[in-house]
């Protein structure tokens, strides 16, 4: 997700948290749903290394699953995946398209027993949260469905990118900067449905705000990140 | 699939599972069985499938009989055992349009299209 054009996010507006998580994550990424399928198919290297090296048979929650991408890798490693995400057009999409065991549900709130899984994911689903306490709260939940000795990967978008990491010889010292690519800690960034997107909805892209740009023929988005 | 139904608990509960399983429409399906990926689902120590609640939801959707009261001394070996495990867990009553409902509170979680929304 390179960010392009984002701004930063309004302190009122951050400081509605499960408001503004409902109107700038969940009924964008409903509205979205379908574009984002369409070029979110890749699974990331590390988090399919990680499923890989889970034992075959080991019950897996995909914490976020989104559209659904981790099932091919989880099935090929015979591992019992099941997703949930609580956008449910992108649950649609990762029961049908992607035949994951998938249902909707709040990361937050998870409908799930203690202690119930293997293994827990929680790919690109933090830098969503809009507060500490309820990025926290993500964390406890996650931990509080793995059993004793489980493991959870979280994969979030940091900040600080590391120093001369897309410069090859550069020179620069390998340490942590705060890249300028971002506005600030808390941003809203463009997503840009194009127009020529099949499957869309005038409703849910009017619930999330979607605005029309004709020159680009496209409607925009306005997705909170942290 | 069962399976999944296993671990669920209704959000914000202390013991508010099993849910109740209310059936408008369901299949079977049928899928590859793997014994150790089956045996491992009633591994000790590591178990995860509650075994109690798992009899408790064949007998409400009227499967009682389909697995034995407890889970046997050598399951791994147990291929009939394994395979029976494997068809519930797995296969049959996958439902698609119903309602599981909470035995704590009663909360009515829907099930559309095979999709349960636990909001």
């Amino acid at each position: 997700m390179p960010p392009k054009d984002n701004v930063e996010c309004p302190a009122s507006l951050l400081a509605s948290q499960a408001a503004l998580e409902e109107q700038h994550v969940r009924r964008v990424y409903d509205a979205i749903a379908w574009q984002w399928h369409g070029t979110r198919y890749k699974a990331w290297p590390r988090v399919v290394e990680f499923v890989r090296s889970l034992p075959h048979g080991s019950l897996v929650a995909d914490l976020g699953c989104g559209n659904g991408k981790l099932a091919p890798a989880c099935a090929e490693s015979g591992l019992a995946a099941v997703g949930c995400d609580f956008s449910s057009e992108l649950v649609r999409i990762a029961a049908r398209e992607m035949r994951m065991e998938a249902l909707v549900a709040d990361c937050l709130a998870l409908p799930y027993r203690d202690a119930s899984f293997d293994a827990a994911l929680s790919i690109a689903v933090l830098h969503h949260i809009s507060s500490v306490e309820r990025r926290r709260a993500l964390v406890s939940e996650t931990m509080r469905v793995l059993r004793a000795g489980g493991v959870a990967l979280f994969y979030a978008w940091a900040l600080e990118q590391q120093e001369g990491v897309s410069n090859h010889g550069a020179g620069g010292s390998g340490g942590l900067r705060r890249t300028k690519r971002f506005a600030a800690r808390d941003v809203l960034v463009p997503f840009h449905q194009r127009d020529s997107t099949p499957r869309r909805s005038a409703e849910l892209e009017a619930a999330a705000g979607g605005v029309h740009v004709p020159d680009k023929r496209a409607t925009v988005f306005q997705r909170y990140c942290h | 699939q069962l399976l999944t139904h296993n671990m669920l608990m209704a959000p914000g509960t202390k013991n508010g599972f099993p849910l109740a399983i209310e059936v408008e429409k369901m299949e079977t399906v049928e899928s590859e069985f793997r014994s150790e990926f089956t045996a491992r689902m009633v591994q000790k120590p590591v178990t995860q499938v509650e075994y109690g609640a798992l009899l408790q939801t064949l007998a409400g959707l009227g499967m009682d009989g389909t697995l034995p009261p407890a889970v046997p001394d050598s399951y791994e070996s147990n291929e009939e055992f394994l395979r029976a495990l494997h068809h519930v867990l797995m296969e049959a009553r996958r439902v698609i349009d119903g309602t599981l409902v909470c035995p704590e509170t009663g909360k009515r979680f829907p099930i559309k299209d095979g999709i349960p929304s636990m909001l």
